[in-house]
């Protein structure tokens, strides 16, 4: 068949060449298209809170204070911050962003609280877990990359601002 | 079994079965296309899906009590009972004093020889008892009183060594426990939580950071180590915290037995010492904390109450008494890797003038005033958690007898502070203090100088 065609028509072959070189570019440009998209979604943290939480915003301020323990509270609504595990990419780019530390000058900043007689850090939970707990837990707090968001939570703005905002705070350094 | 007995069974598994398959239609359905079949519909309920395991895990994690999950995530544990927190500090250290033996220091008590010695070895006990309960402990280990001075042994030091009945009465040295603080905290609200026990007197950095892993310089500045601010007070406190955008205002206030002889367990007069302290915090491009704090109470040291027949009353003649206050300011600022630290602390100590104390013949205490500064700064390297520091403190103990011999302290040490690892710290640092305005015997002495050396844990 195809040395038939071939045979029929000259251009055929370029003709195909040029629709599989089309074709492939399609399909190539869309796979990386879809590469960025999923690299970019790992790279931005969205705040997630179980779907009854009353709130729908968090300012920078109230997320860094809440995860350095230095208050348990938004407004009226308690809240429970859980981490990522210790050395996970999440958690040091998480602790880096919003808490502007480096992990070892986080571990030096918990054990001290400790030695002040203050909290530990807050728990961490296995990243397959976490969007889960806060589904089920209220009052929780998390950060998750964007790429693991579902809709069995809410996601919070910062600032006023989305995760889909370019100027979302909560955004890795690719 | 009958024929009867298994064909019953045989309803009865196959009322099951109907029960199992109305249940999980969408299971049967999914997983057997012979819905008939319950032999296949059965061991698929049995092997739940990942996700299903991931739930049953989630649910075994937390109680189905909203309090219970809350407070077993406070307590960063994974059972819904909070277990018993159980961590601390240890330090030891190497003292190389640069005064000779003949020297005044050495005569006033002060060692001249290079030694070895064990410093803290403090084990905290905590627990979150509920949500907004938890419970925290601190005990100190020491040696002591081994090694302190006593009047009434041949060398001039208590010895503590006696006979082990575990071991055939071979010598061993006992030692005690200070319970540095004992505390039962219930927190309503952000804004207001409460402290009952035994506390840390909330004032200043030094007094709260305390843990030799924490504090970056190796000695106690004289503010701190003088106690112008009792160290720890038996009693209540109030505290409470609001924020507003970077702002954190921290208030604390107090009620103890104040100062006294027996403090942690008796209140010697009927005078409640009342303390507070106001903090405010800024955390943007670097943090900054303020703070002033005050005490005021009355010491009161009294002979224990004996009933007088004669008298048909109690009596318990006071031997001493002075009221005190003290207020104190303390400055904190991190920004990037530099740490600047300072602190002010003043004290007034006014004597009932019928209950001063005697402190030779003829010779009453006067009111006292005390007072200082300290300035502490250091930076951070990258390079292994090096910091170099230097600290600065300038002391003025009182106008007490002491006044004859030094008017004022005035110390200068540099060192570095090297934490390799976050829980693990060694510090070096050399001393030289100055008595300025003391009599001529200090200013002739030997120059106050030495080094420490101290290898400090977080465990």
């Amino acid at each position: 068949m195809g040395m038939i065609s071939t045979r029929s028509s000259p251009h055929l072959g370029t003709r195909r060449a040029f629709l599989v070189a089309a074709v492939g570019g399609f399909f190539g440009w869309g796979r990386i298209g879809s590469v960025r998209a999923a690299h970019d979604a790992d790279n931005r943290f969205a705040i997630v809170v179980s779907r009854a939480f009353p709130l729908s915003d968090i300012s920078f301020p109230e997320l860094r204070s809440v995860f350095l323990q230095e208050r348990n509270a938004i407004g009226q609504h308690r809240v429970l911050p859980l981490n990522q595990p210790t050395g996970t990419r999440s958690r040091v780019a998480f602790d880096r962003i919003v808490l502007g530390l480096a992990p070892d000058a986080m571990a030096r900043y918990w054990i001290d609280r400790r030695i002040r007689g203050l909290s530990g850090a807050p728990k961490s939970i296995a990243p397959e877990l976490i969007v889960r707990v806060v589904a089920r837990l209220s009052g929780s707090l998390a950060y998750v990359p964007v790429s693991q968001l579902d809709t069995s939570v809410k996601t919070l703005t910062v600032d006023g601002k989305s995760p889909n905002n370019p100027s979302y705070p909560l955004r890795m350094r690719a | 079994m009958s024929f009867r007995s298994k064909s019953r069974a045989g309803i009865t598994a196959a009322a099951i079965c109907v029960v199992v398959a109305g249940g999980f239609p969408g299971v049967l359905v999914a997983q057997s296309p012979d819905a008939s079949l319950p032999d296949t519909a059965v061991p698929t309920a049995a092997r739940p899906s990942e996700d299903q395991q991931a739930e049953s895990a989630i649910a075994a994690v937390f109680s189905d009590d909203p309090l219970g999950q809350m407070a077993a995530l406070e307590a960063s544990t994974d059972d819904a009972e909070a277990p018993l927190e159980l961590f601390g500090f240890a330090d030891v250290g190497y003292s190389k004093p640069f005064w000779s033996e003949e020297s005044l220091y050495a005569g006033s008590g002060l060692d001249a020889r290079p030694y070895f010695h064990v410093g803290n070895l403090n084990v905290y006990v905590a627990k979150t008892l509920a949500t907004r309960w938890r419970f925290l402990s601190e005990f100190r280990f020491t040696f002591a009183p081994n090694g302190a001075p006593s009047a009434s042994t041949v060398n001039g030091m208590v010895d503590t060594s006696v006979p082990d009945p575990a071991d055939v009465s071979r010598p061993f040295r006992y030692g005690s426990i200070e319970i540095e603080r004992a505390q039962i905290e219930y927190e309503l609200h952000s804004l207001f939580s409460v402290a009952a026990g035994l506390w840390l007197t909330p004032y200043g950095i030094w007094n709260i950071d305390h843990g030799s892993p924490t504090v970056i310089a190796i000695r106690r500045p004289y503010i701190v180590g003088e106690q112008l601010f009792p160290e720890r007070q038996a009693g209540i406190q109030l505290r409470g915290s609001w924020h507003t955008g970077s702002y954190r205002l921290q208030y604390h206030l107090t009620a103890s037995n104040g100062r006294g002889p027996i403090d942690t367990v008796r209140d010697t007069d009927t005078n409640v010492a009342l303390g507070g302290r106001l903090e405010l915090q800024w955390r943007g491009a670097s943090i900054v904390h303020g703070g002033a704090s005050f005490y005021r109470g009355r010491y009161t040291d009294r002979v224990v109450p004996k009933f007088d027949i004669g008298m048909n009353k109690a009596l318990s003649p006071i031997l001493s008494q002075f009221d005190e206050q003290s207020f104190g300011f303390d400055v904190q600022w991190d920004w990037k890797r530099l740490a600047v630290r300072s602190e002010f602390v003043y004290n007034l100590k006014v004597y009932d003038d019928a209950r001063r104390r005697l402190v030779a013949p003829g010779q009453y205490t006067p009111d006292q005033q005390r007072f200082g500064m300290y300035a502490l700064a250091g930076y951070r390297f990258d390079f292994l958690g090096v910091m170099p520091y230097i600290l600065y403190q300038d002391y003025v103990p009182d106008d007490g007898p002491n006044v004859y011999i030094v008017r004022r302290f005035q110390s200068y040490h540099a060192g570095l502070n090297f934490r390799p690892v976050p829980r693990v710290v060694i510090k070096i640092e050399y001393y030289r203090a100055a008595f300025p305005g003391a009599l001529q015997i200090v200013r002739d002495a030997e120059t106050f100088q030495g080094l420490d050396l101290q290898l400090a844990v977080a465990f």
